[in-house]
This record gives structure tokens, sequence and C-alpha cells, in this order.
């Protein structure tokens, strides 16, 4: 498909690309659950029973939702800490 | 499509740079998140919401974290550059 031997053409650019994106997305997302899973694991479920029980259950639901909004407060704040840092220089 | 044309390809290699850049970053948001949350809301599950306590703990540990880790990298730039 390559229009000269050793060079990539728009098409296969294109698909590396998304291909590598894709990937990363997966990756992050992965990374995420993972550390959700081990975080709320810890705080929710001191004593593994039988079962989940239903207020486990709740703070399972509500330690990610909380994790979720603390991981894009620690973002914006990471963002504009490197911003100051930029002008500073 | 051959690895040489991958590698020899300068929009591929200054997007996949790109792509690294933006995956240290996001690491780094990770890292910091792991730790703030211990720290600020005490690895409590059972929080409805945050709190704007919570939300100025957070932002304060952020930058608190990068201006520890700045003073370890100098200090231990120092100690090397000594000799110690």
């Amino acid at each position: 498909m390559s229009l000269e031997p050793g060079k990539l053409d728009v098409n296969q650019r294109r698909q590396i690309m998304t291909t590598v994106q894709q990937q990363l997305a997966i990756q992050m997302a992965q990374e995420l659950l993972q550390k959700l899973s081990d975080k709320c694991f810890k705080a929710c479920v001191p004593k593994p029973g039988g079962t989940l029980s239903s207020s486990e259950q709740k703070c399972i639901g509500q330690c990610s939702d909380r994790y979720m909004e603390a991981w894009n407060i620690v973002s914006r704040a990471y963002g504009e800490r490197i911003k100051r840092e930029q002008h500073r220089q | 499509m051959s690895l040489a044309s991958l590698a020899n390809d300068p929009e591929l290699q200054k997007f996949v740079a790109e792509k690294e850049l933006e995956n240290q970053l996001t690491a780094q948001v990770h890292h910091l998140t792991n730790v703030c949350f211990d720290k600020c809301l005490e690895s409590n599950g059972n929080l409805s919401e945050l709190s704007s306590r919570h939300t100025t703990c957070l932002q304060n540990c952020v930058d608190r974290f990068l201006d520890c880790t700045t003073l370890i990298t100098n200090r231990t730039i120092q100690r090397i550059q000594q000799g110690r």
C-alpha cells in the first residue's frame, strides 16, 4: 500500500496514530480502575464477608464517585501549577 | 509497512513524543490523586460529596507535594555536586 518503499502514506500514519491513541486510552482506564478498586476496597470493606453488603456497595459507589471528583480537582490544580511554573521561566 | 518506515516518519515521531509527554503528565495526576485522596479524605468512602475544605486540601496537597519534590531534587543535586 505504500507509495514509496520505506515511507508511510497518509492512511497508514493515521491508522497508527489512532491505534496508539486507543491503546493509551485503554491503559489509562485500566490504571484508573485499578486505583479505584484498591482505594475503595480498603476504605469500604475492612472485613471481607461472604458477600458485599448493601452498605458496603453504597460506600464503594460513593467512594469511586469522590475519587473521580478528586482526580479532576488534582488534574486542574496540577495543570495550573505547570502554567505558573512556565510563566516564571 | 516496515519498522524502518515507522522509525523514519517525522510526523509519527512527533506524535509519539507528544503522547509520551501526555502520558507522563497523566501518570503524575494518578500518583498525586493516589497520595492526596488518602491525606485529604482520609481514605473515607462514606462521603456523599466533597466539601470546599476537601477541595482546598486537595489543591494544597498537589502544590505541597510538588514543592517537596523540588526540594528533594535540589538537595540531591547539591549532594552529587559536592561529591558526597
